[in-house]
């Protein structure tokens, strides 16, 4: 900003403008980068914003952005930490920094003195840098020196978690101002760096949770071992590991590979390959085999180079080197106390290394795969031994028929049976409906006594009547030798019958081997369920119809229930009443559709608490292939749904913080800030109410203290004075602490002070008590966060960890918006200044004017009424007064001129500069063979026309004006700097002595006799103003004798208002 | 008096401006009926006083003591008898506000008064050629 007075008047004014210019534009830029930061969710892009902006904002020419590794050590003192790595850069190649990616915070470098000591490191001229740091010396750029050096800690709390180098190659003062302002800048960047690492943690766990969950329930859902193993691959690749193998323990002691995934699917089949060539030694010290022997898991975070060192073979040796593995884990698969295999996870594409956290997930999915292929293996094993019954069943040389239930509904029937019945499709269909003739013979009524009794029956040459298959014309008698024995379930319960039956013609052994077969069947339907029931939290079985006749004594011991309670649906009131319809109406439609059912409900424990479970069950098919029953088992999840409640929480928490962080460092109205904050406190804390306590600075320096409050009306506090500094609050006043207390009420100091001695009357009770101070960068206090409840011990470790985080952001947040106010009331303030300044500048030549024409039009009569007396003298004397008016006219124009120039505020329009120009000199009208030209490219400028015009109408008629010769040639051309565009014009004229080149653009200032050109001095100035009015520069190159270059520079897009 | 004659009433305060209307008047051989008033206040009891003919234009300057020219046109335009009064702004105001302001009042012409006395008769010679077009029936 530039005006009439203070460009000759008052040099302190324009030291003034030059201060607040600085100020206004530490303010933008900050503001610029906080807005960057705040959108950067990954510490890579706070690394990329910082890389973009850092250069501009700190007027360096390159900055290197430095993180301390590993991220789990942070530097917090001397000896923490190992080394510093070059996360990004900018303003410098990339071949520069190749040296630097690496620097161990032991070596004698700027950037590891920084961070190790956690001071920023100020060197201002090449000397100092030097002296410090003598390998600095051999730096340069282009030819030229490193000149200053500027290294900023990056801290998050106490810590310092890398550091930011800025490189100068001129020598660069850091004024005190300055470097609070790029300290607090570097905050800004390692907050962000801490949020982002925090958010990413959030993240990870949210997933590794999703994904065990989905691992347990798809687990459960298989009883193929295979499969169970190959879903368990699938699920952790590539969520997990780039790579996942699965090793068992085969109960002949050798170790199979059964599961193979890998993020590049085309390398599965080499992983096989691998194992294949080079099995595994089962004494192996390492790996799997060393797990599968102790059971106890074997994890690197970063794998050591000594691993692949001691490989013994060479070629196995080179081949996993060329992997590039980082880091491995190798974790048992024990079910019930049983090491089953083992589950090796490897980290190499992805660079990522496992923490102890993702390993404490997959040893939980690790557990639970075993248990699934525990489950799957019993399962194949009973059905190795059902399905080899059952041939040998089908083909017994007797008839054999298998019952259920008291209506003697069939379930199997072998060949001979089906001969002996005369059809073939009788699995589900009564016995009273396939043979309606046993009934009239009491057949069926032993049945049922053998039902109901359990008593096995026995009859040798049994005569049954009936037309035969063969010989179905009429009805005649055979003699059978039958055994109808009853089939028991798990508790002993009879579930249906064997029938077996024998022409009497049979022999006796093959009688015998039946009645051996009979009790196998008992015993291995026995052994079955035994088995299923050890694998879940409980077990239960339904009728093909949906129907839960059976008890199931692990649901009664899980819920208490009495077997009559279970029993008739009465199952049901053991689930949660709001969990009812939906688990019934999915039961139905499972059983419908005769497909596998799954639900979750809450389950009432025998102790009244409701627990998750996950029910699973599937339709179990009989022999003919129809459902014969459905069996179903139910696992325990609440520890999961807790788990995954929790994260969800600390999700939520986590996202609203970065929420926050994101309102207000975009926020610079201040109330606005502090209300956030307080309502965030107060909502994430679980307080009762929040408020926040602040100190505020008016226009006139006075301070005083105001307040927001959160969770109750506004009402409630505003009866109350403003808290005083008592032994309750100084500490929070002070800045010297944060006080948590369970219960403020029981506080030694509490009530100590007059005139309440406690809570004012009338206040809200206050028991649980969290008090916050809010400082400042600059170390004042600005005001402290108070949560309370009226409940005792409300407030943890994990609400105060929370209201310092914010608290932090918070003090930030003020200080950007004070910074922004202050800014803001002094560019009002010169604004006014400048207002004025013009409003002077238009009333005094207006003022000025009007005697001037007086004194023209007094010369005029003069000499008109004179007339014929005036001699040649007088009449020369009346010239030189006319032309002494003219003069002074066109000086007042011009003042009035500049008060007028660059107002701002016009439209703003697409404007074609190579347009423009032809236009401006088809005005000025060069005189041949002076010409106006137009090299390159022109751009396009959305801008105000009128002010663009009136600065090149300026330079051009300069231009051609002082050439001093006929041939005058003037160049315009155009240089694209992105945000901005650079124009020149050129002349071929004499060019401008060094020590003239800075007073031309002060107004008033011509370098020309009066009378030689006709000149007010006040082109140039306008120019100026003009021009830095929208924050461009403007500026003269020229070398005596040989022309002048007038250049300046023009916003590509002016959106900018101006008032 | 000739009812149809166009009377002239000149507000000025400059002397030197007076002095510079009543010599183009004579160069141009102007002879319509010329009045001066020195501010707002003096015109406004001029026009109401009745010394002045019902046919007449004001040619008015703008910035005067007392009431200046953009006082005494609103006054002019919202007094019933003199609403209609022609009004031709002659003054050295070349603002942009002042020439807003000006038209908004319904003036006839707004002219920048010029440096060099020809001009000004120049300027005379051309207001005369309007005002005979405007006195033709």
């Amino acid at each position: 900003m530039e005006s009439v007075a203070a460009t000759d008047q008052d040099p302190r004014l324009a030291a003034t403008e030059a201060a607040l210019a600085a100020i206004t534009r530490r303010a933008t830029r900050l503001q610029q980068i906080s807005a960057a930061l705040a959108g950067a969710l990954r510490v890579e892009e706070v690394v990329e914003v910082v890389a973009a902006h850092g250069p501009a904002v700190f007027g360096a020419t390159a900055v290197l952005i430095y993180l301390v590794e590993p991220v789990d050590g942070p530097v917090d003192g001397p000896g923490g930490g190992s080394h510093l790595r070059l996360a990004g850069f900018g303003g410098v190649d990339p071949e520069r920094v190749a040296a630097y990616r690496d620097v161990p915070l032991s070596s004698p470098m700027p950037m590891a003195d920084v961070v190790r000591t956690g001071a920023p490191c100020w060197l201002e001229d090449r000397a100092a840098l030097v002296r410090a740091y003598p390998p600095l010396a051999a730096v340069e750029l282009g030819g030229a020196p490193l000149q200053a050096l500027m290294g900023l800690p990056l801290r998050d709390g106490a810590a310092v978690i890398g550091g930011l180098a800025f490189s100068f190659y001129e020598p660069t003062r850091f004024s005190a101002v300055e470097r609070e302002f790029y300290l607090m800048v570097a905050t800004q960047c390692a907050q962000a760096v801490a949020r982002a690492r925090l958010f990413a943690a959030a993240q990870r766990q949210q997933q590794l949770l999703t994904a065990l969950l989905d691992g347990s329930a798809a687990l459960s859902e298989t009883l193929d071992s295979r499969a169970a193993l190959e879903q368990l691959a699938r699920m952790v690749v590539p969520g997990f590991a780039d790579w996942c193998a699965i090793d068992e323990l085969a109960p002949d002691g050798h170790i199979r590979r059964v599961a193979v995934q890998h993020v590049d699917p085309a390398k599965v089949a080499y992983a096989h390959e691998l194992a294949r060539r080079w099995p595994p030694d089962p004494n192996a010290a390492m790996g799997v085999p060393n797990v599968l022997r102790t059971g106890r898991t074997e994890w690197n975070a970063t794998l050591p180079a000594s691993v692949v060192d001691d490989i013994p073979d060479a070629e196995l040796r080179e081949i996993v080197r060329a992997l590039g593995l980082t880091s491995y884990a190798v974790v048992p698969m024990v079910a019930r106390g049983r090491v089953l295999g083992a589950l090796s996870l490897v980290q190499a594409e992805s660079g990522r290394r496992f923490s102890a956290d993702e390993l404490r997930f997959v040893e939980d999915l690790a557990r639970r795969a075993a248990l699934a292929l525990d489950n799957a293996r019993l399962y194949e094993s009973a059905e190795a031994s059902r399905s080899l019954l059952h041939g040998l069943l089908m083909h017994a040389p007797a008839a054999i028929g298998l019952t259920r239930g008291r209506e003697h509904v069939y379930e199997l029937v072998n060949e001979p049976y089906m001969a002996f019945i005369g059809e073939r499709d009788v699995i589900g269909r009564r016995m009273r409906d396939v043979l309606p003739e046993l009934a009239s013979q009491g057949l069926l009524e032993i049945h049922d006594r053998v039902f109901t009794t359990g008593e096995t029956f026995t009859a040798r040459e049994l005569p049954i009547r009936r037309r035969w298959p063969d010989r179905p014309e009429e009805a005649s008698e055979r003699h059978f030798n039958v055994v109808y024995q009853p089939t028991r379930g798990a508790l002993g319960q009879i579930t249906g019958l064997a029938t077996f039956g024998f022409e009497v013609t049979a022999h006796v052994v093959a009688r015998r081997e039946l009645e051996e077969l009979a009790a196998e069947v008992s015993r291995s339907e026995a052994r079955m369920r035994a088995l299923v029931e050890s694998t879940a939290a409980i077990v239960w079985t339904a009728t093909p119809a949906g129907a839960v006749v059976e008890v199931s004594p692990s649901w009664l011991a899980f819920t208490g229930q009495t077997a009559a309670e279970y029993q008739g649906g009465g199952f049901v009131d053991a689930i949660h009443p709001d969990d009812r319809a939906a688990t019934m109406a999915g039961w139905a439609a499972a059983v419908g559709a005769r497909a596998p059912y799954a639900a979750e409900y809450r389950l009432r424990r025998r102790d009244g608490v409701y627990a998750h479970m996950l029910a699973r069950g599937r339709p179990v098919a009989g022999a003919d292939g129809e459902v014969a029953e459905y069996i179903g088992c139910n696992v325990d999840i609440t520890g999961l749904r807790q788990a995954e409640a929790t994260a969800r929480a600390h999700a939520e928490t986590l996202g609203t913080i970065n929420e926050l962080g994101r309102l207000i460092s975009a926020e610079l109205d201040q109330d606005t800030v502090v209300q956030a904050v307080t309502d965030a406190a107060t909502s994430l804390t679980g307080a009762q109410f929040g408020a926040f306590f602040y100190n505020v600075i008016d226009d006139h320096g006075g301070r005083y203290m105001l307040y927001t409050i959160s969770g109750v009306p506004r009402a409630a506090f505003s009866s109350f004075p403003m808290p005083r500094n008592t032994a309750i609050f100084a500490p929070t006043f002070a800045g010297e602490r944060v006080v948590r207390s369970a219960d403020i009420t029981a506080d030694p100091d509490y009530g100590k002070s007059g005139p309440h001695h406690g809570k004012p009357p009338g206040h809200l009770p206050v028991r649980s008590y969290l008090a916050v101070p809010v400082v400042s960068r600059t170390g004042e206090v600005i005001g402290g966060i108070f949560l309370g409840h009226e409940k005792i011990g409300v407030f943890d470790e994990r609400a105060e960890t929370l209201t310092v985080g914010l608290a932090a952001q918070a003090a930030v947040a003020v200080d950007n918006a004070r910074l922004f106010g202050q800014a803001q009331r002094l560019i009002a303030a010169l604004e006014q200044t400048n207002r004025d300044l013009d409003q002077f500048a238009y009333v005094t030549s207006h003022d000025l004017k009007a005697p001037l024409r007086g004194i023209a039009s007094l010369a005029e009569w003069l000499e008109e009424d004179l007339g014929p007396r005036l001699d040649d003298g007088a009449r020369k004397k009346l010239d030189m007064l006319r032309g002494r008016v003219n003069r002074m006219e066109a000086l007042i124009q011009g003042i009035l001129d500049y008060s007028r120039a660059g107002r701002g505020g016009g439209k703003r329009e697409d404007v074609a500069v190579g347009k423009l120009v032809a236009e401006i000199a088809e005005m000025l009208a060069p005189r041949p063979p002076a010409t106006v030209e137009v090299e390159g490219r022109m751009p396009v400028l959305h801008t105000e026309r009128v002010a663009l015009q009136q600065v090149l109408t300026n330079l051009i008629g300069n231009a051609l004006k002082y050439a001093g010769r006929a041939d005058a040639r003037v160049r315009v051309s155009a240089i694209d700097r992105g945000e901005w565009h650079e124009l020149r014009v050129s002349d071929n004229g004499p060019g401008i002595l060094p020590e003239f080149q800075d007073r031309i653009w002060v107004i008033f200032q011509t370098l020309q006799p009066r009378d030689r050109v006709e000149s007010t001095g006040i082109g140039l100035a306008i120019v100026k103003k003009i021009v830095e009015n929208r924050g461009g520069r403007a500026w003269v190159e020229s070398t005596p004798g040989a022309g002048a270059t007038f250049a300046f520079t023009w916003p590509t897009l002016d959106d900018r208002r101006r008032s | 008096m000739d009812g149809r004659t166009l009377h002239i009433v000149l507000v000025d305060d400059d002397e030197v401006d007076v002095m510079n209307v009543q010599r183009a008047f004579e160069k141009n051989r102007i002879t319509n009926p010329l009045h001066v008033a020195g501010d707002g206040l003096e015109a406004l009891a001029l026009l109401r006083g009745g010394c002045v003919g019902p046919r007449r234009l004001v040619l008015l300057d703008l910035n005067m003591p007392r009431m200046n020219g953009i006082e005494l046109l609103r006054e002019l335009r919202a007094d019933p008898a003199l609403h209609a009064t022609s009004v031709v702004v002659l003054t050295t105001s070349n603002e942009e506000r002042d020439k807003v302001d000006a038209y908004e009042l319904n003036v006839a012409g707004y002219l920048v008064k010029p440096v060099t006395f020809a001009s000004f008769v120049e300027l005379m010679a051309a207001l005369s050629k309007y005002w005979t077009l405007v006195e033709m029936p």
